[in-house]
């Protein structure tokens, strides 16, 4: 009958309906093309083409970040890419967690390996801090102070991948 | 009531694609020319509004990566308005109106061409019931074409002649994506996209920013001359649902435009506005948004085009920076309507100004069709 009412009141006709409720799923991959601009360009290509980390020096307050970028993050001066400066691939790292789930790389689509290190690094002579994975993936042996240096892939493509992990140096910041 | 002041602009160039800038370098390219324009810097601003889009800038909460390029890291609020920039603006009125701060900076960005413009615009729609049917920004805007066709026998020609006329603008203005020298018979010609719109019916998807730098009124007076008042600010939104809606009327502009109105003290908007800058993202809505702006009735928005008022030579221009149609910054165009009305009332705009404008309208909508709707009426005097 058309207007009819499908009403749901009582208890067990509520359960009963309950059991019939419907879910919709969406496949919808979004597909991203991120401008790496001047400032990102800089850094992943000299990661690619000559295995150097690239940070920028501010011309009023002197500290050294990475990556470059185009205002100072502490005083908010303009910077420009003659403020671009290779950094040390060394660092101590100032804080880690070993990742011990599924993730999707973003830049893949497949699920990483795990379990794997990851950390906040300081680069020698850097005032900011640069996270990236460790090769150590056994939490017991990171500890804060640990001094590391970064590996690179022989084949690079301009991704931050470009560094395969940071490796311990042996005999540096023991615990 | 007191009253908030535009006291400085600032807008980059928009095209199809950036790629010598992130989308932070790109914005900080408009806070930098707003902030030259006011004779300010960071230190000299109060707060920060933003416009911009989780889903076109490919990131979760995207106003979380703005702040070195607004000056607000560590040191300022800023909050966003995931929305055009034109309610970021009425936001931002209304934090300086609370006198907490003296200056707010708004800056919206977009780069459109950094996601995809089919999926993110079907994603605006219902999933459970429209989505898969293939509802989009286009082919939502090709149902209400055809309906507003339909109820006032609105023509293809008419709403070419919207085309014809701001891509001709927008050889004037140097920020535009498509200045371009149509003929009438080149939009009637030109690729089937929806029927019954046409490509040159329709505008691109852009890349680009914009900033706006508003200070209180006694605060306007310190920093410049030459103020641009903010006389009045309306908005309204209709329902979710196109097919809740009768197309062809724009009744939630209507109201935006009604509350703008009052609190500008404007009577008869079509004698009282001497410029309009408005969202055509398709050639027949601006018909339809000079309806809504009351500058004609409800379903003559043909008849105002023919009748040349809004050309550049007309009493009423409409676009002159050549609109929407001719670069579509998504998020941000509204504020660059803003940008371009205070311009207008400054006389600064070169080759597109109007001339002796003393009272201009900024127009921004959200969602689709007109759903939701921003006026914003600007003026030299208070």
């Amino acid at each position: 009958m058309v207007g009819a009412k499908v009403g749901v009141t009582s208890g067990r006709a509520k359960q009963e309906f309950n059991d019939e409720l419907l879910r919709i799923t969406m496949m919808v991959d979004i597909p991203y093309n991120f401008s790496a601009g001047t400032f990102g360009s800089i850094f992943f290509r000299e990661l690619k083409d000559s295995r150097r980390i690239m940070g920028i020096k501010c011309n009023k307050c002197g500290e050294i970040f990475v990556p470059p970028r185009v205002l100072c993050p502490e005083c908010l001066v303009e910077l420009s890419i003659d403020d671009c400066i290779e950094v040390s691939s060394e660092g101590t790292v100032e804080g880690f967690t070993v990742v011990n789930f599924p993730f999707i790389d973003p830049n893949t689509g497949k699920v990483r390996n795990y379990p794997y290190g990851t950390g906040n690094i300081k680069l020698d002579g850097v005032s900011n801090l640069l996270w990236h994975f460790l090769k150590e993936s056994d939490y017991s042996k990171i500890h804060n102070g640990m001094r590391v240096r970064a590996v690179f892939e022989d084949k690079r493509v301009g991704l931050p991948s470009d560094i395969r992990y940071f490796e311990t140096i042996e005999g540096e910041g023991e615990k | 009531m007191k009253k908030v002041a535009i006291v400085g602009v600032g807008q980059t160039k928009q095209e199809a694609s950036k790629p010598h800038q992130s989308f932070a370098e790109m914005l900080y390219e408009a806070v930098k020319a707003a902030l030259n324009d006011a004779n300010m810097w960071f230190d000299d601003i109060g707060n920060v509004v933003s416009a911009s889009s989780d889903f076109w800038d490919g990131r979760t909460i995207s106003n979380m990566a703005i702040q070195d390029v607004t000056g607000t890291t560590y040191k300022k609020t800023e909050s966003k308005v995931a929305s055009d920039g034109t309610y970021a603006t009425v936001y931002g009125m209304m934090r300086t109106l609370s006198e907490y701060y003296d200056t707010t900076l708004v800056a919206a960005h977009c780069k459109g061409s950094e996601g995809n413009t089919r999926i993110i615009t079907n994603a605006i729609f219902d999933p459970l019931y429209q989505r898969a049917i293939g509802l989009d920004a286009i082919s939502g805007a090709a149902l209400q074409a055809r309906r507003y066709m339909t109820k006032y026998g609105i023509t293809e020609e008419q709403m070419a002649k919207v085309s014809v006329k701001n891509h001709g603008n927008a050889r004037n203005n140097p920020y535009a994506q498509l200045p371009m020298d149509l003929k009438i018979d080149d939009v009637l010609n030109s690729r089937m996209i929806s029927d019954p719109l046409k490509l040159y019916d329709c505008s691109p998807i852009s890349d680009g920013a914009a900033a706006v730098i508003l200070a209180s009124e006694d605060k306007a007076k310190e920093i410049t001359d030459n103020p641009v008042w903010i006389r009045g600010a309306g908005y309204s939104i209709d329902a979710f649902y196109l097919t809740d809606r009768d197309l062809a009327e724009c009744d939630s502009l209507r109201a935006a435009a009604s509350m703008a109105y009052r609190m500008a003290g404007i009577t008869d908007p079509g004698r009282q506005i001497d410029v309009a800058e408005v969202y055509d993202s398709f050639s027949y809505q601006e018909l339809m948004w000079t309806e809504g702006l009351g500058f004609c009735k409800p379903g003559e928005g043909g008849k105002l085009i023919d009748s040349g008022r809004t050309q550049m030579d007309g009493d009423l221009p409409v676009n002159p920076s050549g609109g929407v149609i001719s670069a579509h910054t998504v998020t941000t165009a509204g504020l660059v309507r803003v940008v371009e009305a205070a311009l207008q009332v400054r006389g600064e705009a070169d080759k597109r100004q109007v001339p002796d404008v003393n009272t201009a309208v900024a127009h921004g909508t959200s969602g689709y069709c007109g759903q939701g709707n921003c006026v914003i009426v600007l003026g030299r005097e208070k």
